[in-house]
């Protein structure tokens, strides 16, 4: 009699254990709260009911409820939340395999149909829409990025201590690499170098790597030869070539030693602290470094340590990385929208969204709190004093950008007064002459399922190729049989895949 | 055990209730020891909620899972992820390098603790002892993470403090962070350093139980330091060796997560993928979590049967030994 209570104990936990695994789902009704899942790039989140969201709510007249996931575990949460329960009415996606196995799967609204409706939606431009497609189907809101996107920083002081002029050439830039080496830019006799690259997880993510690949021609991920073939950059000369260059500069000592591990959060701390002359990334990261050197020289403008280029020209090509247009989507789960008319709802506060007033806000801030148009009509930022609240507005703002898309294409005002860096930043985003000299992926809507389901394995063999390659621990030869074990992998059922598509989709 | 009369000051004497016990029944047993079994309640409560109850979840091993279709929605394809799973070309390089790395932790991370528990035994100086016993505890409270940071800040080529000593005495650069061949003797020497305390401290616990009067007997005989260890302390510990080499043999191919995650880059990646971060990158990673969960259950099933096998052994060897 006995053991049979404590069996029944034993079942009783048991089925505890199912009935919370059996939760339902809760789906979102028409009038609800809208839920939304964003990453935060920075150390702060937003608080809750910060006063930009207070003025979000007030202007799209929707109750939000955001959690923040900070961006380096952002990947790993998106497969975990769509498995859980508490999905959330919308997810900004950065793309990636859980993605796309969640587009192939159902998981999300496909929206072709009902962009149309919407004021702003329906001025999505066409060809960034079709690259943020899925095979040419529409399952989220595209967030619009500036198109030429990367630049060169090197430390300007250094060019002029050394005599030096910005070097246009690839043999130039090795010159000024050496000399940065070896002629004491700083004047202090310490050990100084040239470029400083992080450790890059991923191949064809905008990574350093991919940036000064283009400057030798290599194709942005895919190229489609005369008779229709898809061809991976890593099967091309052009990519050799690069990675001999890389390698060449790993053994001069032109690039820091341990580039292989160095993570991304210390990527600015030898720029700034003096030992290293040149960083290849985006833009924005510009602006960070000059920042950073202004205060620590405790002054406003950091042009003076900063210079911006666009890109070297090489024998090959005079070439720049460009982005697709996009970075990641805001997409709309089914699993919590389950009925049309909550998605007609929550797709009218998106398109909200894209509005001009709650475009300036999410970028910006709040007109008259952190911005205004001062007497002359030109658009001035409003410092706060206190320093702290001054941090959280900045990442306040910072966060809520991450929110929003620009489709519609309104620009955001900006400072009139520009330093020499912005200046010389704005030349290569907005220059019709870089627009011309990007490489464009030709592939970039098309989804292939044997890459969602291989992808990070495939692009890892590679990767990890690369890296040992420029490090001097693998030969040319080993490194081709690398590649070669890349097709054996799955990489030729990935061409095959890739291939196919494209000729339904481009090719009649 | 009937042998046993410890005295239990909570609740009668053990020697009693163990005889009693068929006469008393099993819930007077439990009322009458009522304190000892309240202790045992969150490790029951743990195991039951987070090991057991979530248990049912290993059928997702066995179906397509797509995450909004549930478990319930999923379809069910049978052995096709294990299939997936052997014959993919990762998995002789997996198999190959777990296996390397658990026997490398078993022969040398479980020898060590025995020798420092037989060296600390020696010592006469009991505060000094004690001190050393605390030292070489703690780093088992420390995290993986912070343990891989400190490894990487000491022996990281761009000024690490290790590495520049290194460099000085064998003149030449030791790239330990990224160098293949030296990546399973790293991982080895880390885990010694971190987890040998623990292990010390039990077998520093056995030793203790070893009778005086064996050792002054033997003394008298004439054995020397090394005829008093080899036939006295280690057939003393010998239960407790053999029962933490079961345990050990169960986690043999769990070869620790969070260590070797960390400690993997791209230089180093050919003999660092074991199991483990495979789960963690094609589960997580890629939200793949019936493949995932396909190779948790394989890794499983493999462990059974090293600790049952190992038990078997054990008790062949001597009845009295083993867990079960």
């Amino acid at each position: 009699m006995n053991w049979k209570k404590s069996l029944a104990l034993g079942l009783s936990l048991m089925v505890l254990g199912l009935l919370a695994g059996c939760s339902s789902n809760g789906d979102s009704e028409v009038g609800d709260v809208i839920t939304i899942m964003a990453p935060v790039l920075g150390d702060e989140a937003p608080e809750e009911n910060s006063d930009i969201q207070q003025k979000l709510e007030e202007l799209t007249g929707y109750q939000v409820d955001i959690t923040w996931i900070p961006n380096s575990s952002y990947g790993d949460r998106l497969s975990i939340v769509l498995a859980g329960d508490e999905v959330p009415d919308i997810l900004v996606a950065s793309g990636g395999s859980t993605i796309t196995s969640g587009v192939a799967n159902g998981a999300f609204w496909q929206l072709d149909d009902y962009i149309e409706q919407f004021a702003y939606l329906s001025q999505m431009d066409p060809n960034i829409r079709l690259n943020a497609s899925f095979n040419g189907e529409t399952y989220g809101v595209y967030r619009s990025r500036d198109v030429i996107r990367s630049a060169i920083m090197i430390r300007r002081d250094w060019l002029e201590n050394l005599g030096l002029e910005a070097p246009n050439t690839i043999d130039e830039f090795t010159e000024m690499l050496l000399a940065f080496r070896d002629q004491d830019p700083n004047g202090t006799g310490e050990e100084t170098y040239g470029i400083i690259i992080p450790k890059w997880d991923g191949i064809n993510n905008g990574g350093p790597f991919d940036m000064i690949n283009a400057w030798f021609g290599v194709p942005n991920r895919t190229t489609i030869d005369e008779a229709g073939n898809i061809i991976f950059d890593f099967l091309t000369d052009e990519y050799l070539a690069a990675m001999e260059y890389l390698k060449m500069l790993f053994e001069e000592g032109l690039m820091n030693r341990d580039f292989a591990i160095l993570p991304t959060d210390d990527w600015n701390n030898d720029f700034v602290n003096g030992r290293a002359g040149v960083i290849v990334d985006t833009q924005s990261r510009g602006n960070e470094l000059a920042n950073l050197l202004a205060s620590a020289h405790g002054v406003e403008d950091g042009s003076p340590w900063v210079m911006m280029l666009g890109n070297v020209t090489t024998e090959f090509a005079d070439a720049i990385l460009p982005t697709d247009g996009f970075n990641g989507h805001l997409m709309i789960p089914t699993q919590s929208v389950q009925s049309e008319a909550r998605l007609l709802e929550v797709l009218d506060f998106i398109d909200q969204l894209n509005s001009e007033a709650v475009h300036q806000l999410l970028n910006l801030g709040i007109k008259d709190v952190h911005w205004r148009y001062n007497e002359a009509g030109d658009f001035e930022t409003i410092d706060y004093e206190d320093e702290a609240l001054a941090r959280q507005n900045s990442a306040n703002r910072a966060s809520f950008a991450q929110l929003s898309m620009g489709v519609a294409g309104f620009t955001l005002p900006s400072t009139l007064t520009e330093t020499q860096l912005e200046a010389e930043r704005i030349a290569i985003r907005d220059g019709e002459e870089w627009l011309e000299k990007a490489i464009f992926n030709p592939t970039a809507a098309l989804i292939s399922d044997v890459e969602t389901l291989r992808g990070a394995t495939l692009g890892n063999i590679i990767a990890d190729a690369r890296v040992q390659f420029i490090s001097g621990q693998i030969n040319r030869d080993e490194f081709l049989a690398e590649v070669e074990r890349w097709k054996d992998s799955g990489g030729n059922d990935v061409i095959e895949d890739l291939t196919r598509l494209y000729q339904v989709n481009f090719m009649e | 055990m009937e042998a046993n009369s410890v005295t239990s000051k909570l609740g009668g004497t053990r020697e009693n209730e163990i005889i009693d016990k068929k006469r008393i029944g099993l819930w007077k047993h439990v009322r009458l020891n009522k304190w000892l079994y309240l202790m045992l309640v969150p490790g029951i409560l743990y195991f039951a909620i987070f090991r057991y109850a979530p248990m049912w979840g290993i059928v997702i091993a066995f179906q397509n899972y797509v995450p909004h279709l549930g478990m319930f929605g999923s379809e069910m394809v049978g052995f096709m992820w294990f299939k997936e799973f052997f014959t993919s070309p990762d998995f002789m390089r997996l198999l190959h390098n777990t296996l390397a790395l658990g026997v490398l932790n078993i022969t040398i991370g479980f020898v060590f603790p025995i020798i420092l528990a037989l060296l600390l035994n020696e010592m006469r100086i009991q505060i000094y002892k004690r001190c050393i016993q605390t030292a070489i505890y703690v780093p088992h409270f420390v995290s993986w993470t912070i343990v891989a940071s400190l490894t990487t800040v000491l022996l990281t080529s761009n000024g690490g403090f290790l590495f520049e000593l290194l460099q000085r005495i064998f003149d030449r650069e030791i790239h330990v962070l990224t160098d293949p061949n030296l990546f399973r003797p790293m991982i080895v020497i880390q885990g010694i350093w971190k987890s040998s305390g623990f292990g010390t401290i039990i077998y520093l616990a056995a030793l203790a139980s070893v009778d005086v009067e064996q050792y002054e007997a033997a003394i008298i005989d004439g054995a020397n330091r090394f005829k008093r260890l080899w036939h006295i302390t280690l057939p003393s510990i010998q239960s407790t060796i053999v029962i933490l080499l079961i345990l050990n043999c169960g986690s043999f191919l769990t070869t620790g997560f969070d260590q070797i995650f960390l400690m993997t880059n791209s230089l180093n990646r050919t003999v660092a993928d074991v199991f483990d971060v495979f789960v963690y990158n094609i589960g997580i990673g890629q939200g793949m979590f019936s493949y995932a969960t396909a190779v948790g259950l394989f890794r499983s099933v493999v462990g059974i049967i090293l600790i049952v096998s190992a038990n078997l052994v054990a008790k062949k060897a001597d009845p009295e030994a083993g867990i079960f």
